[in-house]
């Protein structure tokens, strides 16, 4: 039996000993690959969740590439934008999309949750600090180990295929449009819900705790670019009218008054759009797009 | 849970570590342990169809007591056909329920009848995993007891361990109770030569799962999902990935399950014999899901008289054996197609009394098969594979579809998808078979006299690349049968 446990183990040890060794070799290849360069007009990168992917077409926009990704929470942009700005010294301003579910509680959540780890942790892993594997490792050790292979594999596909430049490979995020408009159709599924949640005194109220995580990746992030001179700019796409906001207005907005007093705040959602101009209340549609797109330029183009 | 998770890669050694160290010293501990991990294993996917297995487990149990103990015939006979009936009633009711229904339901119509739609009425009936391969561990139990072959067990952690043992409870091979239960009624010692083979068995297992059956899992999906967009040459290829897929699939669990097994002291029926280098039909169905085979042979063929009457009663208890093989697949008619094609194809071997005629290994000491050997296994390996479609396709239009297709003159065409890898990989697969043709499982004896580097090289070029292929954690397909 001893016999047999010493070889098991040993075994096992060497293999992990040669994984890690090859996945070392394997994340210094990936990120220097030189292929996280961007195009030298390129001087400010927009990063965020969903509601910023939808509402910031770049192709509109002056020297600006959006890097937005559904579900993406600060964790995982941290990775982004110091691999980017490693690589990118035109980089001169990064616009970071502050919403109200951003900063509630319950986004710490798309931290280390199975679902964005399995998604997030191939596309940025190589790029992790130390701190950043043993948060996930803490939180979630199963999904983890789980999603190494998958991680080694989507690397090793990488390096064998790169023509195509790291950050569409890794999907890293971009401007997504759609052209759809489903207010119409989700308006009377709203307002059946509400009056239910009346009926029964039960409408739900929104949260007022804070995020943790989430929130000390943001100030992560806002410190790494100002002490690397970067500016940083804080941008909110509009959300519908009807939207059932996780975080009530006033204190997201006193939040990110009192934390970030010296940061330009540059709130689309003073922006009037028509229900045609909405995919649905989170998001706006292709239309909607163009317009925000082209107001936040322009506003881009006096800071 | 599934042989090629997380889970089971964390539930396995802890399994081993509390089987040996702690509850080693009494077999009724050893045996105790396994029976809570058995249940624990089975529970992970679905607790509640624990409650069946263990009143399939007491139904058993008491029947068997009651057989063995009771010297008149009718109150023996009552206890075996209760036994039967239950576990066959469990079994046809959750896998066979929806299919009477829907085919009784279109033959009364056909006939003229007025059926609406709660007279058989078509219900969401979740199939409970191993159920197919843990009645038949049972009715094997009741019966060799009724045929007076063995007693009846009265220790009942030892008999619940023999039905729900987890090795081989969900996909079995289907142990026999003169097999097994002899093993689980004496305190194992561990045995380092046997742990270590089990090892490298799991390991080989993994590879055929996790890198062959689910690569081509992947093109034989895509083939078969979207038949109508591909020539013939294309159709063809797909049939091929299914006919590895499969194979692949359920040896990859056998081996696994065979392996797990030794780590703890216990050796279980052999699934697989290299059934791809098979020179003839029968040669393949002693090769192919042995366990299965060799009941429906003892429990079934033999009662019907086997071989013994005339020509037409050997070609009746043949057509009725595969017949009903292809049933227990599963529930439809394809299933069924391909039982009846297996028959036909082993009708003339039957008829001129060839169905023995390969009973050695083929090529044996040598390294490659002569001519008439590589034609014979060429030939049943093409016949093989088209009795794959039908096994694979979701209905019968789809499999003739399908067969049209290839022998079509679009056979002649270039072939719409060629994917290197798979096919590199399903090479490298079939040569360790073939040299490791002669033994329990393809890489039993590989690499036993290099140096132990070179051996263990290979060992993590395997692990390496069950590593990379793993991920998917895509189900065994026999799970559903």
């Amino acid at each position: 039996m001893k016999r047999f446990l010493t070889q098991y183990i040993f075994y096992f040890f060497l293999f992990f000993v040669l994984l890690a060794g090859v996945n070392l070799l394997l994340n210094k290849q990936v990120s220097r690959s030189g292929q996280y360069q961007l195009p030298d007009v390129v001087h400010t990168i927009l990063l965020g969740n969903s509601h910023a992917e939808c509402a910031y077409n770049d192709s509109l926009m002056n020297g600006v590439m959006n890097f937005a990704q559904s579900g993406e929470s600060y964790f995982y942009s941290y990775v982004k934008v110091k691999a980017l700005l490693k690589f990118n010294p035109q980089i001169k301003r990064v616009a970071i999309e502050v919403t109200n579910n951003m900063f509630e509680k319950s986004i710490d959540g798309w931290v280390a949750e199975h679902k964005y780890i399995a998604y997030r942790y191939p596309k940025y892993s190589h790029f992790f600090e130390a701190d950043q594997r043993f948060l996930l490792l803490g939180k979630n050790p199963y999904s983890v180990m789980e999603v190494q292979n998958t991680t080694f594999k989507t690397k090793l596909d990488y390096l064998r295929n790169r023509q195509q430049c790291a950050y569409r490979f890794f999907d890293w995020g971009k401007y997504r449009p759609f052209s759809a408009s489903k207010i119409d159709s989700l308006r009377p599924i709203l307002e059946k819900e509400l009056r239910k949640l009346k009926a029964e005194k039960n409408k739900p109220q929104p949260t007022s705790e804070l995020s943790i995580v989430n929130l000390a990746y943001l100030n992560k992030i806002v410190r790494f670019c100002q002490s690397n001179k970067i500016r940083v700019v804080f941008v909110r796409a509009p959300q519908h009218h009807l939207y059932s906001i996780p975080l009530p207005d006033n204190l997201f907005r006193s939040s990110v008054q009192s934390m970030y007093p010296e940061i330009s705040f540059l709130d689309m959602n003073k922006l009037e759009l028509t229900d045609e101009e909405f995919l649905d209340f989170e998001h706006v549609n292709n239309k909607g797009a163009q317009k925000v797109s082209l107001h936040l330029d322009s506003l881009l183009r006096i800071l | 849970m599934l042989f090629n998770s997380l889970d089971f890669a964390i539930f396995l050694p802890i399994v081993f570590v509390l089987y040996w160290f702690v509850t080693n010293r009494k077999l009724w501990l050893q045996n105790g342990m396994l029976l809570v991990m058995s249940y624990l294993f089975y529970g992970w996917w679905d607790w509640r169809f624990l409650f069946l297995l263990m009143f399939s487990t007491l139904l058993d149990y008491f029947s068997g007591i009651k057989i063995h103990e009771s010297e008149n015939p009718a109150r023996r006979k009552f206890w075996l056909v209760l036994s039967i009936g239950i576990n066959l009633g469990f079994l046809g009711f959750f896998k066979y329920y929806n299919f009477f229904a829907a085919e009784f339901g279109t033959l009364l119509q056909n006939m003229g009848f007025q059926v609406n739609e709660f007279s058989f009425k078509i219900i969401q009936i979740v199939l409970p995993v191993g159920i197919s391969f843990y009645t038949f561990h049972g009715l094997s139990y009741i019966i060799d007891i009724y045929k007076k072959r063995i007693p009846a067990v009265y220790n009942f952690v030892n008999y619940s361990l023999f039905v729900s043992y987890f090795p081989l409870l969900v996909a079995g091979p289907i142990e026999r109770a003169t097999h097994l239960l002899p093993q689980i009624e004496v305190k194992r010692t561990f045995n380092y030569t046997q742990a270590v083979d089990g090892l490298r068995q799991i390991l080989w297992g993994l590879f055929k799962k996790v890198v062959i059956a689910d690569t081509c899992a992947e093109y034989a999906n895509i083939i078969f999902n979207g038949y109508g967009d591909y020539n013939g040459s294309t159709l063809f290829l797909g049939a091929l990935f299914f006919t590895f897929q499969i194979y692949g699939d359920f040896s990859g669990y056998s081996d696994i399950a065979l392996g797990t097994s030794k780590l703890f002291g216990i050796e279980l029926l052999r699934n697989f014999a290299f059934p791809y280098f098979s020179r003839d039909i029968a040669e393949f169905w002693r090769r192919w899901h042995i366990s299965l085979s060799t009941w429906f042979r003892d429990y079934l063929y033999i009662p019907l008289g086997g071989s013994k009457g005339g020509t037409w009663m050997k070609v009746r208890n043949t057509f009725i054996i595969f017949l009903v093989s292809g049933f227990w697949h599963g529930a439809n008619w394809t299933f069924i197609v391909w039982g009846l094609l297996n028959a036909i194809y082993f009708l003339p071997l039957l008829l001129r009394n060839k169905n023995r005629d390969h009973i050695n290994i083929v090529a044996q000491g040598k390294l490659l098969p002569s001519f008439a050997d590589a034609g014979r296994i060429a030939l049943t390996f093409t016949l093989t594979v088209f009795a794959w479609i039908f096994f694979r396709s979701a209905n019968l239009t789809q499999a003739w579809d399908i067969i049209t297709t290839i022998f079509s003159s679009s056979f002649l065409q270039p072939l719409q998808l060629f994917p290197k890898e798979p096919l590199l990989l399903i090479l490298f697969f079939m040569g360790i078979e073939w040299l490791g043709r002669e033994h329990h499982y393809g890489l039993e004896k590989i690499g036993l006299r290099w140096p132990k580097a070179l051996r263990w090289s290979f060992y993590y070029l395997l692990t390496m690349l069950v590593f990379m292929y793993s991920g998917k954690e895509e189900t065994f397909i026999y799970f559903q049968f």
